[in-house]
């Protein structure tokens, strides 16, 4: 089997203001650029992260306005642009009236009977 | 008086864990105690219509003010027009406000 | 709006949750609302003050150290401790020295105190409101 890696993010937001990324999409990224071939599963609150209009500039702690704001859709959507494929739960969107005109296009949606057929194509599946 | 402040800030569909605060709001509504929820980080999530209503709606029909912080909204691209009915946008100085009057306050 | 002191107890480390930007913000609201606020660090949120925390560049976005512009938690609190002396309010920042020694991080930026649950008790007593941020 072909050494191919999938992250499964289940967990959005966690820091992400302070960090000014998700930690595991960085971490992704970082892993591609290093010539990985890395795919991402999103599941739960993490299929969040393909809503287009994601907005999260404006944080201001006394004096410090914060100059980077992160910006998860565009991440997600980076790595796709670089052949990452991203596949998100669609039990876990439609639970949360996420509507798939509101995501971003070209990710791919999974049934959960479809996960144990998505697993079997990676050597390597890390769950965050 | 603002009764009780719950701050929820869990996904209320990552487990049960996400439902206590709601469940836990109802019980006092029940009891006729005021009881507010701030909706912040994750649990922003409930305010989303077409989704948040199962938890919610039946809270604001037994008299619970449901609260949700703009920002997390901005923050999960939840638009205003996509609020549960009832729910209300109040920015973190009001959490404080409600805060000051000295309720017992809990977060989740 | 009377001035009142509201106390919060933070058990987060940095950069490992939301709830660290929340009460951050709740503090800088509270405090521009004109109120005193007392914090009590347990556990973890003790370094959230820790005065050796430096911005790093960002590879994967081509940003270096001063395009990042990377927050850090101590200088948050730094801030905070302005805005109060600008509001001419109090923020007394008390890391519960227990959890500090057994994480080791000792130095805190000026201003923050060491202390222990003394202090959070003598908080609770002269507070309208204690609100505790749990961890998980």
């Amino acid at each position: 089997m072909p050494h191919r890696m999938l992250q499964i993010l289940t967990t959005a937001y966690r820091a992400t203001l302070e960090e000014q990324d998700d930690p595991v999409l960085w971490l992704t990224h970082s892993l591609r650029n290093n010539g990985a071939d890395v795919d991402v599963l999103l599941r739960s609150s993490a299929v969040n992260y393909i809503v287009r209009s994601q907005q999260a500039s404006g944080l201001r702690i006394g004096d410090w306005l914060q100059s980077q704001p992160p910006d998860l859709a565009f991440e997600v959507g980076a790595l796709m642009s670089k052949d990452c494929r991203v596949f998100a739960l669609a039990d876990d969107l439609a639970v949360r009236g996420i509507r798939r005109d509101e995501v971003l296009p070209g990710v791919g949606f999974v049934a959960k009977a479809e996960l144990p057929a998505l697993l079997r194509n990676y050597k390597h599946i890390w769950q965050w | 008086m603002a009764g009780y402040v719950f701050i929820a800030s869990r996904d209320p569909w990552e487990g049960t864990e996400g439902l206590r605060v709601f469940e836990l709001a109802g019980s006092l509504a029940e009891t006729r105690d005021a009881v507010t929820v701030y909706l912040t980080e994750n649990g922003a999530f409930a305010a989303r219509a077409d989704a948040g209503e199962r938890v919610l709606s039946p809270l604001i029909k037994a008299g619970v003010n449901v609260l949700v912080d703009p920002f997390a909204l901005q923050e999960r691209g939840i638009t205003h027009d996509r609020l549960v009915a009832g729910v209300i946008a109040a920015p973190i100085e009001q959490l404080v406000d409600l805060l000051a009057e000295g309720a017992p306050s809990l977060w989740f | 709006m009377p001035r009142i002191v509201l106390t919060l107890v933070l058990n987060d480390p940095p950069y490992e949750s939301a709830r660290t930007s929340t009460a951050f913000r709740i503090v800088d609201a509270a405090i521009r609302r004109g109120h005193d606020v007392n914090v009590f660090a347990y556990e973890g949120a003790v370094s959230l003050a820790f005065a050796r925390q430096s911005p790093h560049a960002n590879a994967v976005h081509g940003r270096d150290v001063d395009g990042e512009d990377h927050p850090t938690t101590s200088n948050w609190v730094r801030e905070l401790f302005e805005l109060a002396r600008e509001q001419s309010t109090k923020l007394d920042w008390v890391n519960c020295g227990l959890c500090t020694d057994e994480r080791g991080t000792d130095e805190a930026v000026l201003g923050v105190r060491r202390g222990s649950p003394a202090d959070l008790w003598s908080f609770v007593n002269a507070s309208t409101n204690t609100l505790v941020i749990p961890t998980r």
